[in-house]
């Protein structure tokens, strides 16, 4: 009897331990990502933006302005893949993110390829879903020129103990001259995106970003971009050859830009705030040699404030009213005799109206006034658009 | 013959069937200690469609008395590449970010703790915030509401919602074994 209970406890332990097994490969899972494959996702922004001018007929414009498919690969828990390729304007293919993302640990992760400059809210998270209006903050085009990509390498973290992300890259920067100039006055740093297209690179850049998240609602970010930009003129001179070595200095700026970010949202309500200062070095020698009218100092920045309605019982309808106000002067400051240009001293005031039908998907309608110190009156314009993330 | 049945149970018991890397055995354990002042018995209440996808809940045993459950979940966030709608059905083809958390709720299942336990996917990751996830303690998980009772957080909407949505497996799962 006594051996038929023991033979009994033997023979349940072990089928208990057989148990075990399978369900360890049950809580491997658990600990791991799937196995290796695909994942496709997509986003796209079609606008109609119709102007009007005093006294003056003004055609609209109906624009596919973005169609995007992104695609990550895992190859296993710790190394991904992700790759994001747009359509702009029906026309122009670009590739804005491809990188290779290794995990050591939550707070290390090694970074390289075509990667996103972390700068303010938008550049990162820049999908139409996320943000209020039809068409992008001004100061995101024309101070912080998104979509922001460049080809380098870097750190990415987040302790999420302390509420904190980090993003640290070393980075190619803004071609200022090819074969002639390519920064502006109006555009600032725009024209120069190399946009990871046979890029050449002449001085590396640094990136970094930190962000706050501790107090629920609240993210908090400060973002910084230095570096000289890239001329062609370096290319091949006799580093004694001191002619040619100002002749290529007076082709290039040196950035410093820094960027800083607040939002807060509660009970539905949120409020998001975004401000950036970019310095530009040696614009006087630059403008003298390219003809060209870029400032040294540029500033922007917009508040804009939503309310999240919900409509019904779904948890995806909602009625998003917003209102904002920015502020952009790629003139702020000029060099030598150039003389700041009121036409860039610009203001918008934005209203309007977002639908989420789903969870990514969503109508847009708003209504601009804007003008620039230049101007006598307001511009309005009448934007309306569909917003698409999955 | 009593003391091996005695050394069986006492070995078998109190851990968990399943191997979890060990740093999430101890804070399911310090957190178990902290609600109910001592270790209890584990004992995982089976069912096959809720397990095969990665999701676990045990009752929480002290000698004859149930004292609560711990739910521990792998939860779908965003899939890599693309975070803007997420289904709730796995697909194998669809590569998706994970997070996985426990929860600890009393015998009516009311939260008690609720913790993150590894959070995996690149965004949404301010779900992770011990003063957001304490907002869901003392409610019944049927109760939550993301954007009411429970703050919406701006850019971890997808995260912030299979959250909520998921920590109702609970009762899904005892009503399915009742």
């Amino acid at each position: 009897m006594k051996t038929i209970s023991l033979l009994m406890m033997i023979v349940v332990y072990s089928l208990h331990l057989n148990a075990q097994n399978a369900d360890n490969n049950t809580a491997e899972n658990m600990v791991q990502n799937n196995t290796s494959g695909v994942s496709i996702g997509g986003y796209a922004q079609i606008d109609y933006n119709q102007p009007f001018v005093k006294d003056k007929r003004s055609n609209g414009t109906l624009d596919v302005h973005r169609m995007v498919m992104l695609f990550g690969y895992n190859f296993n828990k710790n190394t991904s893949f992700v790759t994001e390729i747009e359509y702009e304007h029906v026309s122009e293919l670009y590739v804005e993110q491809a990188f290779l993302n290794h995990k050591f640990t939550n707070w290390l992760n090694f970074r390289a390829g075509l990667l996103l400059i972390p700068m303010g809210i938008l550049n990162e998270y820049h999908e139409p879903v996320t943000y209020n209006g039809v068409e992008r903050p001004v100061i995101d085009n024309n101070i912080s020129p998104t979509t922001w990509r460049e080809l380098g390498a870097g750190f990415a973290g987040r302790f999420d103990g302390l509420g904190m992300k980090y993003q640290l890259y070393v980075v190619n920067g803004f071609s200022s001259y090819a074969t002639s100039g390519t920064l502006s006055g109006k555009t600032g740093l725009r024209g120069g995106r190399q946009k990871g297209a046979e890029s050449f690179i002449s001085a590396p850049n640094l990136s970094f970003k930190l962000d706050y998240y501790n107090i629920p609602g609240l993210n908090l970010g400060v973002a910084g971009y230095m570096g000289d930009t890239q001329s062609k003129l370096y290319n091949g001179i006799d580093k004694n050859d001191n002619a040619a070595m100002a002749k290529a200095d007076s082709s290039v700026v040196g950035v410093n830009m820094l960027g800083v970010n607040a939002s807060y949202s509660k009970f539905g309500f949120a409020i998001k705030g975004q401000y950036y200062l970019l310095n530009l070095k040696n614009t006087d020698q630059y403008n003298t040699f390219t003809k060209k009218d870029l400032g040294k100092q540029l500033t922007g920045y917009y508040v804009d404030l939503s309310y999240a309605y919900p409509l019904g019982d779904s948890k995806e309808k909602e009625l998003v009213p917003f209102i904002r106000y920015e502020s952009l002067d790629t003139h702020a400051q000029t060099e030598g005799g150039l003389v700041r240009n009121d036409a860039y001293n610009l203001h918008y005031i934005t209203t309007g109206l977002g639908l989420k039908l789903a969870k990514g998907a969503m109508l847009k309608i708003d209504y601009q006034w804007f003008k620039s110190k230049f101007d006598t009156d307001y511009t309005k314009q009448l934007n309306a658009g569909v917003a698409i993330w999955f | 013959m009593k003391i091996i049945v005695l050394v069986f149970a006492v070995i078998i018991l109190p851990c968990f069937a399943q191997n979890f890397p060990k740093n999430w055995e101890n804070k399911m354990e310090k957190a178990i200690v902290k609600q109910f002042s001592a270790t209890v018995a584990k004992q995982e209440i089976k069912d096959d469609y809720i397990n095969s996808k990665n999701k676990h809940l045990y009752k929480l045993v002290s000698g004859d008395t149930t004292k609560g459950y711990l739910y521990v979940s792998k939860t779908q966030a965003c899939h890599i590449g693309g975070c803007g709608n997420n289904s709730t059905n796995i697909s194998s083809q669809s590569i998706y970010e994970y997070f996985t958390y426990f929860v600890i709720t009393d015998i009516n299942t009311k939260i008690l703790h609720i913790e993150m336990l590894e959070y995996a996917a690149e965004r949404g990751f301010e779900i992770c915030n011990k003063r957001w996830l304490s907002k869901f303690v003392g409610h019944e998980p049927k109760n939550l509401s993301y954007g009411r009772n429970i703050d919406a957080i701006s850019g971890a909407t997808i995260s912030g919602l299979a959250i909520t949505g998921d920590v109702t497996n609970i009762n899904v799962i005892l009503e399915e074994n009742n």
